[in-house]
């Protein structure tokens, strides 16, 4: 698969899935040039690749981590831990104080491997087994982390309303 | 909770609208992709290593090569090492001589059984010699006659 095939595929789903991971358009930029670098450096082999939706975004996954790991390290660096996410103001659109802005806020203070989760489940339309072979998890602790991050939006929207 | 409260909470994450990739972007990523594809083209994280296990492998190879190289030589050395062991030998064969023949020898008849081995161990020198100068490609003329 040629780099343009690759991204008209899914360049779009990775721009929005880094974006709501990291809570920044400028990282999310960032990240989805390394993560091509990669992928046009392994030149893979994309004939022996079963799920190729599921290896990119392993791939991008590693990156996206790779990213926060600088992040937290910079952050420890610095001595000010304000917190390791960035609202995600600048990755939604419409006017920051409508119902979908309050649900990305509640959504951007998840913990990183549910919010992680559902955002491919809901955004990506990943199945939870590609969620699972995506974040090398089994499919049950995919599906529970899933649960129990609804669970933590529900009642964060509550605790809102 | 129930499935349709998770429901109810899917769809309020669903209206979530993302904003659009900025303008551009397939390009910049695209292409600086290329150009860092094509300046590592060259040497891809598994050549690199195919190429440090070769030169580990040979170096190992050459090291190894260079010890047991050394080791035959001086074993070989050895081998061929007769010088100095004249005098001694004849020294040390004439008492037993004379012990094994009982008798007490004479000094002349001793004397001459010391020649007789000092010719012998010469001759075998010799052939040492020449065999050592053939083993190491020394010149040795053809009708030279070692005997």
């Amino acid at each position: 698969m040629k780099l343009d095939e690759l991204y008209d595929r899914y360049g779009e789903k990775m721009y929005h899935y880094l974006a709501l991971r990291l809570g920044s358009s400028e990282d999310a930029e960032d990240v989805l040039q390394e993560a091509f670098c990669r992928l046009a450096r392994y030149s893979v082999r994309w004939a022996l690749v079963r799920n190729p939706k599921a290896f990119v975004f392993r791939v991008l996954r590693n990156e996206a981590n790779r990213h926060l790991a600088r992040r937290i390290k910079q952050r420890t660096d610095e001595q000010k831990n304000p917190g390791l996410f960035n609202s995600p103001g600048s990755v939604i659109e419409g006017p920051g104080e409508n119902s979908a802005a309050i649900v990305a806020k509640a959504l951007a203070e998840l913990p990183d491997d549910q919010k992680e989760i559902i955002i491919l489940k809901i955004f990506q339309d990943f199945t939870f087994k590609e969620i699972a072979s995506v974040c090398g998890l089994s499919i049950n602790t995919a599906a529970s982390r899933y649960r129990y991050g609804i669970e933590k939006l529900r009642s964060s929207l509550e605790g809102k309303a | 909770m129930k499935n349709r409260e998770m429901q109810d909470v899917e769809n309020l994450i669903k209206s979530i609208k993302l904003s659009p990739a900025p303008e551009g972007l397939r390009e910049r990523i695209l292409d600086r992709a290329r150009a860092r594809g094509r300046s590592n083209a060259g040497m891809t994280p598994l050549l690199w290593k195919t190429l440090v296990g070769c030169a580990a492998a040979l170096a190992f190879i050459l090291i190894a090569d260079g010890l047991l190289s050394r080791t035959q030589q001086s074993r070989l050395q050895a081998l061929l090492d007769g010088s100095g062991r004249t005098e001694s030998r004849a020294d040390e064969e004439g008492p037993l001589l004379a012990e094994a023949l009982g008798d007490p020898i004479s000094s002349k008849m001793l004397a001459r059984e010391k020649t007789l081995i000092a010719d012998r161990t010469s001759t075998r020198q010799a052939r040492l010699g020449h065999l050592r100068a053939e083993l190491l490609g020394e010149d040795f003329e053809d009708n030279e006659n070692i005997y």
